[in-house]
């Protein structure tokens, strides 16, 4: 999977490092849990096994420097990569790819074709041409609403690779980067996509987005299906209506 | 129109809801003529298939005649008379052009595959009426269902054969096929069947049909192993046999040569590991009763291969992988890829060498549902196959 600015890295999201703590965060760690055992210490019944457990927690996070719950829920060393050269705060990095059966051409002419994003991308409304003419008007689906961007094309070899990228203090910003190679065995094309951007409210903000299901790497990830539903069915493959709702 | 709906575990009614309408080009109306309750509807009723919402309608067994027509569909007409696969496919991934269309990577639409890749790690196709986590569709036990994919979905089915004799194309006859199929039969095998349901009697008969010497039924309830009898097979009462001790001898020692698990995750019986499994599964450690699966192992000749068209949900653990290791087996399942069977089965329906309709023991309306369920649950002996009329 080629990385968002284009550097090759191995494929799959990547993890941060198991031990993740700096030095002066170690020593906070193991100061703060053996506080907390002297203070578990005088206390009495479960009040003190609780605060004694929480405090041999810390002091092995501290001696370790493995905090599993950082390394969960922050950013990784690759996502921080991609802020600094975008200048964000932070990132957030999701990459997927999926395989159509299609050749390379086929997939390649319906995808550039960036006006009928919205047939399969759920979150875009629409994408056309910006004012002057000379950048994409994108209308989004953000979690509180849609949302007006102008961003445009940063890279593009066709039948092999589209990137778009958000301008500068645009009201979303994102960069994608799509590759298009052949499948092996002639079983069609291979999307291999990536999305980066600045989390509204940092790491909180991207679980918050993630349980409203607007969150860009789930879109990524059904957009893709979709985007492939289509170019091998000619539809998309929808449940509704269920029929749920009883007759009024 | 009516539909039956599930609402809970052991809660199934019949509402009134809005009609099906045509939503993408390639979809088709079926007024529903025959819908069956289906042995896999019962891991429905019990509770025990994830990712069912009060209110959907099940059924995933069911023919009738197309009303309504998308415009993309060009090989039907309005009035044919069709079967439907209870799996939806595409006939365009990779997948459905292998003919695995039960494995189809277009019809379980995109949101709801999330849900099957996350215990899974990849999608299976779309079902009617079986879960959010395998498509979400409203199912067949309904006055109309909507079809996607009806250009490949839709089998025509000739005028001269009633519905009681192709109805169970669209999943059970063609489900024991490829259970016997999956088996590998070679001519002069032995062929032993967990489950005389309504597809252990399909595999039953399709074992023989495929070059079985001998099939041997299993199961506890005596009116299905009579009915297994009557095809041929020679039958063993769980109840009062000791299985294993009785497959050893009746094939001198060697064990069956295939064995067929067409019972799945919610095993019956008394024994040791059975009885833990249920408590594991009340208290909600478990999802599946393997059972059967565990006792075929042990059963099954060396060399030889299981096939398991019973359905399984989840996790099984206590499995005899190191009698599978050393044994050499191999084993073979999937849900039933039933699009590759219509037409040879169809032409075997045509030929008399397949007579699906002895399995029916009651033919009831729609509005009779929910009692049907609990009879075909509970009262197993005397209700074999229901076949629904809207």
């Amino acid at each position: 999977m080629a990385d968002i600015d284009g550097a090759l890295a191995p494929p799959g999201t990547r993890l941060s490092p198991r031990k993740n703590l700096k030095l002066a965060e170690r020593g906070l760690s193991m100061a703060a849990g053996s506080l907390l055992g002297v203070l578990a210490a005088r206390q009495q019944g479960a009040a003190g096994v609780m605060l004694g457990l929480a405090g041999s927690l810390l002091v092995a996070r501290g001696m370790s420097g493995a905090a599993p719950a950082k390394r969960l829920l922050g950013q990784r060393p690759d996502e921080a990569e991609v802020a600094k050269a975008a200048g964000w705060k932070s990132a957030a990095v999701a990459s997927r790819s999926v395989t159509i059966n299609a050749p390379r051409a086929v997939v390649w002419r319906r995808f550039r074709d960036l006006r009928s994003w919205p047939d399969w991308a759920v979150n875009i409304e629409a994408i056309g041409p910006s004012a002057n003419g000379s950048r994409l008007r994108f209308t989004t689906q953000d979690p509180s609403g849609p949302v007006q961007w102008t961003g445009g094309v940063t890279e593009e070899r066709p039948e092999e690779l589209l990137a778009i990228s958000s301008d500068e203090g645009s009201a979303v910003p994102v960069r994608v980067r799509y590759e298009f190679h052949d499948a092996p065995g002639g079983r069609g094309t291979e999307i291999h996509a990536a999305v980066a951007y600045e989390p509204p409210g940092g790491s909180l903000g991207r679980y918050a987005a993630k349980l409203t299901q607007r969150e860009p790497g789930i879109q990524l990830r059904r957009d893709l299906k979709r985007f492939k539903s289509l170019i091998e069915t000619g539809e998309i493959a929808v449940n509704d209506p269920q029929g749920t709702e009883p007759k009024a | 129109m009516r539909a039956v709906r599930w609402h809970g575990k052991k809660d199934v009614r019949v509402d009134n809801v809005p009609d099906p309408e045509i939503v993408n080009p390639r979809d088709a109306i079926i007024k529903v003529a025959s819908t069956a309750i289906c042995g896999s509807d019962l891991h429905l009723y019990d509770g025990m298939i994830p990712s069912m919402q009060a209110g959907d309608i099940l059924g995933h067994e069911f023919m009738g005649e197309v009303v309504a027509l998308g415009r993309g569909v060009t090989n039907l007409k309005i009035g044919d008379r069709v079967v439907v696969p209870f799996t939806i496919a595409c006939g365009q991934c990779f997948f459905c052009e292998k003919t695995l269309t039960s494995l189809c990577d277009n019809s379980n639409p995109a949101d709801n595959q999330d849900l099957a890749e996350a215990s899974m790690g990849h999608s299976p196709s779309g079902l009617f009426g079986y879960s959010h986590m395998l498509g979400g569709y409203a199912g067949g036990q309904a006055e109309y269902v909507r079809v996607p994919f009806a250009d490949t979905g839709c089998f025509k089915v000739p005028a001269h054969l009633t519905d009681d004799q192709v109805l169970f194309l669209s999943d059970i006859l063609p489900t024991g096929w490829m259970g016997a199929e999956n088996a590998d039969i070679e001519s002069g095998d032995t062929v032993a069947v967990w489950g005389a349901g309504p597809v252990g009697q399909f595999a039953i008969r399709s074992a023989f049909l495929l070059g079985a010497e001998r099939v041997i039924a299993i199961d506890h309830r005596p009116g299905r192993l009579a009915l297994a009898a009557e095809a041929g097979a020679e039958t063993i009462d769980f109840e009062n046999v000791d299985v294993m001790a009785a497959l050893a001898e009746t094939t001198g020692g060697r064990g069956p040569d295939r064995c067929i698990d067409a019972v799945g995750m919610e095993a019956h019986g008394l024994a040791i590991d059975n009885i833990v499994d249920r408590g594991k599964q009340a208290v909600g450690l478990g999802t599946d009763r393997p059972h059967v699966l565990r006792q075929a192992i042990v059963a099954c000749r060396k060399g030889g291969t299981i096939s398991m068209p019973g359905v399984y949900g989840g996790l099984v653990d206590k499995l005899p992988m190191g009698a599978f290791v050393n044994k050499g087996l191999t084993l073979k399942t999937g849900q039933t890829h039933v699009h590759r069977y219509m037409a040879p089965l169809l032409a075997r329906i045509e030929n008399g060498e397949i007579k699906p309709d002895v399995i029916i023991s009651h033919r009831l309306s729609l509005r009779d549902a929910p009692g049907a369920y609990d009879n075909f649950l509970n009262n197993q002996d005397e209700f074999t196959k229901v076949v629904l009329q809207p």
